[in-house]
């Protein structure tokens, strides 16, 4: 197995004001990882990731990303597009094919085939004029995935992508989670809900303000300190079948 | 009393009513064009904010500065990048930080102007403003405006679509949308300094405002929307500027009110469209 490490997290701290969000926290994500990040509301799991993301700087620490690696990341649907906002599906996508580019950031004719190629191959091509913010969670969910993967991304994360969906429509993050596998980009998801992701994970990490677990998930299923989890785990998985 | 068209065309041939038409419409399009990323990007509030400074930088430079338009970019440039400063360290209460800095500056603009009275110069005229008493460096003015506005637009058109829908996503794939937004409150606040003098402090931020406003209702693209809503300032202003001539009425004032009647139009129709369709 190919360990190489694309992003690796080096005794992390951040604090807002006096309250000590992030500890010590020190992880490494490799090429091969399907990954769990889990932890209560508030235990800094949002922190984390916005800081990897270049979105918040740390109080001391380090973040190191291998050379021009591209990471992607799929944000929480309910924090975008207002039912108003005038955009369209198509241009949304768009938006990953610009970022792969350097100024000037101009559509060429190439550009909007890879569009349409994203927009076919995630079965959204019916709603490529669509105004984003009418669609529904799940739909739109699957275009800023579409974006996400215009970028050709080589790691991704996840931020609660099943916390705006109902049950019956977790389908659409399987659908995402099945094309990350074929196309062999690892991913992070960042969740409180790990029953779910059972049969798409290979490691698990607790973060309670310190990374108080990190190994395999089956060793998480194994250990009896989580065995809440667990307990969820095995209903998630008789409500499954 | 109306007019007969004889005689309202017969208006077009003094230079002041020429001029007056010619830097409204350039003004109109220019405040269409930035007012769709500001209104989107909810910085509305930031372009009232900024009408209000202007007014204070105006009540400066006529009273101290023999009305350098210099002075006013200067100070209106200043004024946008303490408005953003003030806004990024004070995450959550930019309305009423904007509230308070947008009536201090109004209070001190008008004790200057009455401190000092100047003979040619009425509070009013800055308030609501007049497109018929402008100047030849208005004019200029406003053509080196529009051309840098343009520029500005049509080079970034994608990456201020991208930071205006998202601005995680366009921080984190280096589109800088921090330097954008302060180029987008510096051109607003030089939009604004210019178009006081046509439209007024209370009102200008309509201009900004009003066509995304109207366009939003269409539901359509982004960048179908920003010139639907360029052409919604067009017609407006004819329309507008028209009726205040023909009923000799405020320019300002009457474009303003066309504005809000379309608007009414939009969400009225809206609002049939979808009982239609449910």
């Amino acid at each position: 197995m190919q360990t190489k490490t694309l992003v690796s997290i080096q005794h992390l701290h951040v604090r807002f004001d006096q309250f000590h969000v992030i500890k010590d926290v020190s992880i490494d994500f490799f090429r091969e990882d399907q990954v769990a990040l889990i932890g209560a509301n508030g235990a800094g799991k949002t922190t984390l990731l916005r800081v990897i993301l270049g979105l918040l700087k740390p109080q001391s620490g380090k973040v190191l990303i291998a050379p021009s690696l591209s990471i992607g990341y799929l944000p929480q649907v309910l924090s975008l597009g207002d039912r108003l906002f005038p955009i369209t599906v198509k241009e949304v996508i768009s938006q990953g094919v610009l970022a792969t580019k350097r100024f000037p950031r101009f559509i060429t004719q190439e550009d909007y085939q890879i569009v349409q190629k994203a927009l076919r191959q995630f079965q959204i091509e019916e709603l490529q004029s669509h105004a984003f913010g009418l669609l529904s969670l799940g739909q739109k969910q699957m275009v800023l995935f579409a974006r996400m993967m215009v970028q050709k991304p080589d790691i991704v994360f996840l931020d609660e992508p099943t916390s705006s969906l109902d049950v019956n429509r977790k389908d659409s993050i399987y659908q995402i989670l099945e094309s990350l596998k074929t196309q062999k980009v690892p991913y992070v998801i960042i969740t409180h809900d790990l029953p779910s992701f059972s049969k798409h994970l290979k490691r698990v990490i607790y973060l309670e303000h310190q990374v108080l677990f990190d190994d395999s998930y089956h060793a998480f299923c194994e250990n009896k300190t989580f065995s809440p989890f667990i307990h969820t785990h095995a209903e998630g998985h008789a409500h499954d079948h | 009393m109306p007019m007969t068209i004889e005689q309202f065309l017969g208006y077009f041939q003094y230079d002041f009513i020429l001029r007056g038409f010619f830097v409204g419409l350039i003004i109109a399009i220019v405040a269409a064009s930035l007012g769709h990323f500001i209104v989107l990007k909810k910085m509305s509030l930031i372009g009232d904010g900024l009408a209000h400074v202007a007014y204070l930088a105006v009540a400066l430079s006529i009273t101290f500065f023999s009305q350098s338009l210099l002075f006013n970019l200067v100070m209106a440039t200043i004024a946008s990048l303490l408005i953003h400063w003030l806004i990024q360290g004070n995450k959550g209460y930019n309305d009423a930080i904007i509230g308070g800095i947008s009536t201090s500056a109004i209070a001190i603009g008008t004790i200057i102007l009455t401190s000092f009275p100047n003979q040619n110069v009425r509070v009013e005229q800055f308030l609501f403003g007049s497109l018929l008493l402008l100047r030849q460096i208005d004019v200029l003015a406003v053509i080196i405006l529009a051309g840098l506005v343009l520029m500005f637009i049509g080079l970034f058109f994608n990456e201020l679509m991208t930071l205006t829908f998202d601005q995680d996503f366009a921080k984190v794939n280096r589109f800088q949308p921090q330097i954008f937004q302060i180029i987008l409150a510096i051109l607003t606040s030089w939009i604004v300094i210019i178009g006081i003098r046509a439209t007024g402090s209370l009102l200008i931020s309509s201009f900004l405002i009003f066509p995304t406003l109207i366009v939003m209702n269409f539901k359509r693209g982004f960048k179908q929307s920003f010139f639907i809503g360029i052409g919604i300032a067009l017609i407006n202003f004819m329309l507008g500027f028209t009726l205040s001539l023909w009923f000799n009425l405020p320019t300002g004032s009457t474009l303003v009110i066309s504005y809000s009647l379309l608007w009414f139009l939009t969400v009225i129709l809206t609002q049939i469209n979808r009982g239609k369709n449910t």
